[in-house]
């Protein structure tokens, strides 16, 4: 019997994709979600005039320390300037009081984190449902991470954060000096069937939080116009800005 | 003559005793706490006689390391959270000083884990997994 270099060639790779079929279906099948936040800006306005419950509920949650230093400051979730978060969005036209609104910000979880490819341990890393998670005990201080990340979401202990921690939430780690910390997404609350503590926290239900393919964010998605943090940087943020 | 003869002897070595007392009273001190006063963790009895501890207490005075590492990186890494975490232990061993600390200090081990996490004693109940022994 011959088998020419063709017919072995064309056997051999069929047996390689059959080999990786099982792979490919569960793949599809699971559908894994992709978590992603909404922050509607038109509802933030109406509840600002120093509304910050979403950045307290955060830092009272997670233990983020109020260092009055701003060098040394520790941010999960913060508020900036509207022409700082979206400097390509500023022209003439724009309606004076987004001009001067200020605007939740924190970490995008982006698709393609720059921090995570930095990173010479492993200690960011991207959870299999899209977040960009942190883990603190491999965490060697080098900030890598921080001059990558392009929206200034992580904050390095420069100085231990206990004493500036008004009340401990024991439920919840406090960090050392000398590790980075960020935003989770509140992967601790989700474990537990809670929504995050910045999205609860909101009066206005400006936030809105699931995965990518739910029907209440797609809604949100598909009525008004978009923005994402810094798109032409190419990191695909998942926290979405209606304007 | 023969008296400089044994000074001489003499001393290298009373130096030498100088020298290695640190480290013979570091070895020394180790060698009898481990034959002859082994502690032994101090458990405080559970309000609830039917609890038990998540594994065999005999394997965790072995193993709680290599317990501990594997549920950190369960918990961190891949995101499986369940009701037994760091802080549950607190639960029944109440004493973190007894517990903890007791075994640790006398063999000069200092792990850092409740630098961050807290040993506070009130936290949810403890539910078993299943098939735990």
């Amino acid at each position: 019997m011959s088998c020419s270099r063709r017919t072995f060639l064309a056997g051999m790779s069929a047996i390689a994709c059959a080999g990786s079929l099982p792979r490919l279906c569960a793949q599809s099948a699971e559908n894994p979600r992709r978590l992603a936040l909404v922050i509607d800006l038109a509802r933030c306005r109406q509840a600002r005039t120093g509304c910050d419950l979403c950045r307290q509920a955060c830092h009272s949650a997670h233990n983020v320390p109020s260092i009055p230093d701003r060098a040394h400051e520790i941010k999960w979730i913060w508020d900036e300037e509207f022409k700082r978060v979206f400097p390509e969005e500023v022209r003439p036209g724009l309606p004076p009081e987004v001009a001067a609104s200020s605007v939740p910000v924190l970490c995008n979880h982006c698709d393609n984190p720059p921090c995570v490819r930095v990173c010479p341990t492993g200690a960011t890393f991207v959870q299999p449902n899209g977040i960009v998670a942190m883990d603190e005990h491999r965490c060697i201080g080098c900030r890598y991470c921080m001059s990558a990340c392009p929206y200034g979401s992580r904050s390095f202990n420069y100085v231990d954060p206990r004493p500036f921690l008004r009340a401990t939430n024991a439920d919840y780690p406090t960090r050392a000096k000398g590790v980075v910390e960020k935003c989770t997404f509140c992967e601790e609350r989700l474990a537990s069937g809670k929504r995050p503590a910045c999205v609860e926290a909101c009066p206005v239900q400006a936030m809105t939080f699931g995965d990518i393919r739910d029907p209440a964010i797609q809604a949100r998605l598909a009525s008004t116009r978009i923005l994402r943090r810094r798109p032409e940087l190419g990191t695909s943020p998942y926290v979405f800005y209606i304007l | 003559m023969s008296s400089n003869r044994t000074r001489a002897w003499l001393l290298p070595v009373v130096a030498g005793v100088v020298i290695l007392s640190p480290f013979a009273y570091s070895v020394g001190r180790f060698a009898w706490a481990s034959i002859f006063s082994t502690p032994r963790p101090f458990l405080q009895v559970a309000a609830d006689p039917s609890r038990r501890c998540v594994r065999d207490p005999a394997w965790m005075r072995q193993n709680h390391r290599v317990f501990l590492q594997e549920l950190r990186d369960k918990t961190v890494r891949e995101g499986i959270r369940n009701e037994v975490t760091l802080r549950s232990c607190s639960q029944c061993h109440k004493d973190k000083a007894q517990f903890c600390d007791k075994c640790h200090s006398s063999v000069n081990l200092h792990p850092d884990c409740f630098e961050c996490h807290s040993y506070s004693t009130t936290v949810h109940p403890v539910v078993l997994p299943e098939g735990a022994p």
